[in-house]
């Protein structure tokens, strides 16, 4: 007997939600392996990295870009979310976080610095920007929180 | 947060800090982790269950929801499962993202990760890297028959 499945790339949506764990993993990995100064230095080459863009929208004080970013990343993941933009604040409101739930959901345990996947992505997608990343209320058992990207203050 | 949808380059990423901490050795290290924590609990399993059956089943649901362009064949006359990946969608992300560089031995993390789980479970696994410039591979699984088995 045979089984043939075609499938074009156009026929399902990207949302392979077990990445979360894969990323979990990674993060542990690297934290066991060489602790946690190198995670964070991992999460800013990361950020370095793949923020590039949004850390250019931001020098050039355009949060408007950054606003756009997230609303795409939270429909991609499917993920409820408020996102208000108010002059130079933008606040980004979540009851939790969709690493975090799919990662229990599937029985295994979120890395203890998991946060850093926040503050230390973001700290550094500002870096050299006009702008600064706050985060309130972070529960560790949800993910829910209050993020604030806002002018940095003198 | 880093979104599942931006897993893959944060991956790459990684496979870079790695190489730079520890050398070659580390990437490869961690890909066997990887494969024992995660792919114990989802392809080993289909396949201890299903048999050759179980790499149809795992990879169907993955490759769908990773939006890949791919044709999979499980001929169980051969005793064979292939998938003809005909646009892969991680490496394809990461050739489009043009202000990021791809770790260089991208690819290499898929054998390494499904031969562990696989070879040690009777089956022959095969992997066709020459087109990954193009986002194209192919991998082949094959039941390693007793006579073969026995020289």
């Amino acid at each position: 007997m045979m089984k043939v499945v075609e499938r074009r790339a156009a026929d399902n949506k990207y949302l392979h939600r077990d990445f979360h764990i894969s990323m979990n993993m990674l993060m542990e990995y690297i934290y066991r392996k060489f602790g946690s100064s190198a995670l964070t230095d991992y999460l800013k080459q990361f950020s370095r990295e793949f923020h590039a863009p949004r850390n250019k929208c931001l020098r050039k004080e355009n949060l408007k870009c950054l606003e756009k970013y997230f609303q795409e990343i939270y429909e991609k993941e499917e993920w409820p979310v408020t996102i208000e933009l108010n002059g130079d604040t933008l606040v980004i409101y979540q009851k939790a976080c969709p690493g975090i739930t799919h990662i229990k959901k599937k029985g295994h345990n979120p890395i203890k610095d998991y946060i850093e996947t926040y503050t230390t992505v973001y700290e550094t997608m500002c870096e050299g920007t006009p702008y600064e990343y706050i985060i309130e209320g972070f529960d560790l058992n949800t993910g829910a929180c209050t993020q604030r990207f806002r002018r940095r203050q003198k | 947060m880093i979104s599942c949808t931006e897993f893959i380059p944060a991956y790459s990423e990684g496979f870079k800090f790695l190489e730079v901490r520890g050398g070659r050795r580390k990437v490869d290290e961690f890909w066997a982790y990887l494969s024992d924590q995660y792919l114990v609990e989802t392809l080993k399993k289909n396949v201890e269950e299903f048999g050759l059956e179980g790499c149809f089943i795992y990879w169907e649901k993955a490759l769908n929801e990773e939006a890949a362009d791919f044709k999979i064949t499980l001929d169980e006359e051969k005793e064979e499962f292939v998938i003809d990946m005909l646009r892969c969608p991680s490496k394809g992300l990461l050739i489009d993202m043009k202000h990021m560089e791809p770790y260089k031995d991208y690819c290499e993390h898929c054998p390494a990760l499904y031969s562990r789980i696989l070879t040690p479970m009777g089956y022959k696994f095969n992997m066709d890297l020459s087109q990954t410039d193009r986002a194209k591979c192919k991998l082949t699984v094959r039941r390693i028959r007793e006579e073969e088995k026995n020289g």
